[in-house]
């Protein structure tokens, strides 16, 4: 009973600490939650749209002729293949909706029932029975709807073989497999009298060319419940064993959809969750130094209770408990507003994943985590109560504890101009072991922002976009058709008319196979402009040059020889250097177009040029055009073609989120700090204040402290993001193929955040010192 | 005929307790003389200290006026008063409080250049001045937990004065002190008093009283008693001493 009366003093003493933490802990475990919630819900929704579509663990897109009844064959016979499935398909070399053309092939394909359609405001899937396409209608993939840009009742142009067929978007179907917009390849649906009509004259053009490729087919292998295999390396062994990979149009494993569909989501994910555990960590210090200020406080009290017999494990137990209760209101306060948060949150990412997922918490991991969380907390408490073991009954009666001041080295004169500022940096220097604490929660606050601001400015920045293998070009263009060496100076010059060309990319893409593994290849025809982190650029046609996660994946390093295989041709080449790219999240090769050229390639289909003058990209791809219609297709693209709205808004967001919790984590922690410096040093503001100093005069002082504070604080947090933030983020973004991530620091970028955090420091201390006024000089008096 | 300094008229102070009123002054009328050194005396809880906070606007009067240079000090706002603290009144407590992390020097300049009426290097001669008379000079970049407590008591006396205040207000300026400091302290107070340095003191020590040139009695929140005496003589202590300690007796002390 007493300890129960105890704590509740203790706590109505300090409201002050108490509710700061709540509030601290309020920010954490809501965050953390939600971001927890988030995650599970889509990796379930994932799963479960997987399932509905009893998607195979691979698919493989290929020529009807390459499917043979020997290669059928071979594939169902395969120990590691429990079934195959084989379903027509019609390509589509180029598609357009409204202003927006996509080069990425889409294959359409006879509507299944088991591609469920969204209800009509996307909060569910529609009943049975489903929507009746009609002729001319097609069921899209979210993931194609956010690419093109379009809505239901769009308009979408398909051009197969030498034709061009529009269809009226009727409706979307949850297809797990190509449904980001992550992914460039993209499955559609259209009703069987349609595809019928498409699949004749497809077979007539297919005739025509040898290159076009209408009619093809998706086979589905699945995997044997005794192959143990990811399905990355399943692909490599039937690839091994078969070559039909080697043969195909393309591939996608089941475990790459995933890894493309949750890229987006976790890489936000995870900085946001790295950053609200590192908040945790301010949490830890902003205890600690509530825990250390309070028992200097109480020193007094707690020798006072152990002079009426309380031993110190029983005062000890008062102050883990009344902590331990404050993060524990916190982090049950937090999960319940998690629960709105979430269901706010739930379809955030639904444009880029195209995945239906619950709304609800996950209560059980959120109460393991916060169980955590109270665990290292306790610890913490723990070590920190240790000196109340130390209180001498005695000594503490007998006056308490007063403290003694030192000569600090940074001891500063006390000027007469600066009177308000020098004093406010000698109370900064005098106690300046309170402060620490508070240092090391500024510069963890302003490393974040700076973080995020660096991810930021990269989006702004051509040359950071380049330097991390960007192909940043604000003109682009493909070739209808062979174009040699004379053309393009030809062209060049064209453009040169208008704006200096800073950069030109001459180059082909697809997918090519490494030592049985298939990769996305980028052969050009200037391989010089590649670039390369390690080694050299592959400029013989023996080199190649490879990322970082495909030399840790194939655990190639340079020097060492791959072999590239590609339909029945196959060569032996050397591994020239590491080059990063973010082409196929890092998943990718480069080589020269003589390297290429065993495999059938003579030219290059692609060309784009990084402008002098980037305004005058719109000029120069219709001047392109208009010149040189026959052979090419100039496009002028905004921001170099490199920004998905998605991307800018989402690292605008987790700006916002980083910069506002930031600012409410610094409010928070000036209020408490500010609370307990202003108890502890209520008898010099006594003495101050008689000697004549305004209260105005005495909150300058408290504010100029701790915007001091902030200023120091900001320079660690700055020196450590100059240090760290590249390599957190390279780590962080990894899976998005940046191993190497340029850092940029403009003025600005560095001004803004430590401004904001300075001017906040100042500004809440300010605030915060406002019981200065009602500090009687009287206080003073001795009686 | 001396100047009177500053006076109260109907002065009262009582606070709030248990729902009721505790009367510490009542209703007191007082001048205050240019150039005198007044104690007041007074047993434990006659509200001495209160007195001298309520005259000196270090504490809001309940009720009354105090009047310095025909301006009500109860009346005035919290800038006034912090401007009155900084030029015409000093202060000396009986703990000192010296700004604990500040040296000794710094403690008395912070003082003289928050007044602004003069330049910074007349503060320091003037600081440097004060430390020489009241003997720490030798000490000045001590900070004050470095120090004894009569040392510190002289600082807090040198911060005092820097700004030539015209009325300084000392409350049991010797009660934290030995024998040996209280004996330098009242010299110096003394001193200063000698040279023209108007004082209210409040104590109850009586070495201290005989260094009044006015001595106020007070009694329940009343002046009881009044005693005008001469200038302190060191020579004169004891025939002072018999005088101040047959007043004292008739004020049933």
């Amino acid at each position: 009973m007493e300890i129960i009366t105890l704590i509740k003093a203790n706590i109505y003493r300090r409201k002050g600490s108490f509710t700061g933490i709540i509030l601290l802990m309020v920010i954490i475990s809501m965050s953390l939650t939600a971001i927890l919630s988030v995650l599970d819900n889509y990796r379930s929704g994932l799963d479960t749209a997987y399932r509905q579509i009893d998607s195979g663990n691979l698919y493989v897109f290929l020529k009807n002729e390459t499917v043979t009844e020997e290669v059928m064959d071979s594939l169902k016979t395969h120990p590691l293949i429990e079934r195959v499935s084989k379903t027509d398909a019609i390509r589509s070399a180029e598609i357009s909706a409204g202003g927006k053309t996509e080069q990425n092939p889409w294959f359409l394909l006879k509507y299944d029932k088991k591609y469920k359609v969204l209800n009509n405001t996307l909060s569910g899937y529609e009943k049975e029975p489903l929507s009746f396409l009609k002729s001319g209608e097609i069921y899209v993939t979210q993931g194609a709807m956010t690419r093109m840009e379009c809505r239901i009742g769009d308009s979408i142009t398909f051009t197969i073989s030498d034709r061009k067929y529009a269809f009226v978007v009727k409706g979307i179907v949850a297809e797990p497999m190509f449904g980001s917009s992550m992914i460039g390849w993209k499955q559609v649906f259209i009703n069987d009298e349609d595809f019928n009509r498409l699949s004749r004259d497809a077979a007539v053009a297919d005739k025509k060319t040898v290159e076009g490729i209408g009619r093809c087919c998706v086979v589905q292998l699945y995997k044997s419940a005794d192959c143990k295999l990811t399905d990355g390396k399943f692909k490599r062994r039937i690839n091994l064993d078969t070559g039909i990979v080697d043969h195909s149009l393309g591939t996608l494993t089941r475990d790459m959809s995933v890894h493309y569909t949750s890229l987006f989501l976790n890489t936000v994910l995870t900085i946001l969750m790295v950053f609200i555990l590192f908040l945790f960590l301010v949490v830890l210090i902003v205890m600690a130094h509530s825990i250390s200020t309070g028992i200097e406080m109480d020193y007094v009290n707690i020798g006072v209770l152990k002079s009426q017999g309380f031993t110190k494990n029983k005062v000890r137990a008062i102050w883990i408990f009344q902590y331990l209760l404050a993060q524990a209101i916190g982090a049950v306060a937090g999960i319940i507003l998690a629960i709105p948060l979430c269901r706010a949150l739930g379809n955030a990412f639904w444009p880029i994943t195209g995945i239906l997922a619950d709304k609800g918490i996950s209560v059980w991991k959120s109460f393991f985590l916060i169980f955590t969380i109270l665990v290292v907390s306790a610890i913490l408490i723990l070590l920190l109560t240790r000196k109340i073991g130390k209180v001498s009954p005695v000594r503490a009666i007998s006056g308490g504890r007063s403290e003694v001041y030192f000569d600090s080295r940074l001891k500063a004169p006390i000027l007469q101009q600066f009177l308000s500022v020098s004093l406010a940096f000698r109370q900064f220097t005098s106690y300046k072991r309170k402060y620490i604490g508070m240092t090391a929660i500024v510069s963890i606050l302003i490393f974040f922002m700076l973080t995020i601001t660096v991810l930021g400015n990269v989006l702004d920045s051509k040359k950071a976009l380049e330097s991390m293998g960007a192909l940043y070009a604000e003109c682009s263009m493909e070739f209808l058709g062979k174009v040699d060496d004379a053309k393009l100076v030809e062209i060049e010059k064209v453009v040169e008319k208008y704006s200096p060309i800073e950069k030109k990319y001459y180059w082909s893409s697809l997918y090519y196979s490494i030592n049985g593994e298939e990769y996305y290849c980028q052969v050009y025809q200037n391989p010089d402009v590649i670039c390369v982190t390690k080694g050299r650029a592959p400029l013989y046609g023996n080199e190649i040059v490879i990322t970082e996660l495909i030399a840790d994946e194939m655990g190639l390093e340079i020097g060492e020889k791959a072999v590239v295989t590609h339909g029945n041709s196959k060569k032996e080449f050397l591994v020239s250097g590491i080059f990063q790219s973010i082409n196929d999240t890092g998943m990718t090769f480069a080589m020269s177009l003589e390297g290429a050229k065993v495999f059938g390639m003579d030219s290059v289909w692609f060309a784009g040029y990084s402008l002098g003058s980037p305004d005058k990209n719109k000029l120069i791809a219709d001047k392109l055009n208009a010149a040189y219609g026959d052979i090419l297709r100039a496009t002028a693209n905004a921001d170099g073609g490199m920004l998905e709205d998605t991307y800018t808004i989402a690292i605008n967001g987790m700006k916002a989120v980083i910069y506002i919790f930031s600012v409410l984590f610094a409010l928070v922690v000036v209020m408490m700090v500010c609370t307990k410096t202003f108890i502890q040093e209520k008898r010099d503001i006594g003495i101050y204040k008689a000697l004549g100093f305004t209260a105005v005069n005495l909150r300058l002082q408290f504010a100029i402290r701790f915007f001091l504070v902030a200023l120091a604080g900001s320079l660690l947090g700055t020196v450590l993001s100059i240090l760290f933030s590249g390599r957190l983020l390279s780590s962080l973004l990894r899976s998005m193929g940046i191993t190497n991530f340029t850092v940029q620091f403009t003025a600005v970028s560095l001004v803004i955040p430590v401004a904001l955090i300075c001017v906040c420091f100042f500004l809440f201390a300010f605030f915060a010192s406002g019981k200065v006024k009602r500090v009687e000089v009287r206080e003073l008096v001795t009686e | 005929m001396k100047n009177v300094i500053l006076s109260a008229d109907g002065l009262c102070k009582s606070f709030a307790h248990n729902g009721g009123q505790v009367h510490i002054l009542s209703n007191i009328d007082l001048e205050l003389y240019e150039g005198d050194l007044t104690v007041i005396m007074g047993a434990s809880g006659s509200g001495k200290s209160t007195l001298l906070y309520a005259l000196s606007g270090m504490d809001r009067a309940t009720a009354g006026k105090v009047i310095y240079k025909d301006e009500d000090i109860v009346a005035m706002g919290e800038k006034k008063l912090a401007k009155l603290r900084r030029g015409d009144f000093g202060f000396i407590f009986q703990q000192m409080y010296l700004v604990s992390n500040l040296s000794l020097y710094e403690n008395i300049v912070v003082s003289g250049w928050l007044n602004k009426e003069r330049r910074t290097s007349q503060v320091k001669i003037h600081a440097n001045e004060l430390m020489e008379q009241m003997g720490i000079s030798h000490i000045r970049s001590h900070l004050p937990s470095q120090v004894s407590g009569g040392e510190q008591q002289r600082c807090a006396i040198a911060r005092a004065v820097i700004n030539s205040p015209k009325l300084l207000f000392a409350d049991e300026p010797t009660g934290a002190l030995n024998r040996k400091n209280t004996t330098e302290v009242l010299n110096l107070l003394t001193s200063l008093n000698q040279a023209g340095q108007s004082i209210l003191m409040v104590t109850h020590d009586l070495k201290a009283a005989l260094r009044a040139t006015r001595l106020l009695y007070l009694e329940d929140g009343k002046i009881v008693g009044n005693l005008v005496l001469s200038a302190y003589h060191p020579d004169k202590e004891r025939s002072r001493e018999e005088q101040v300690n047959a007043w004292l007796s008739s004020m049933k002390w």
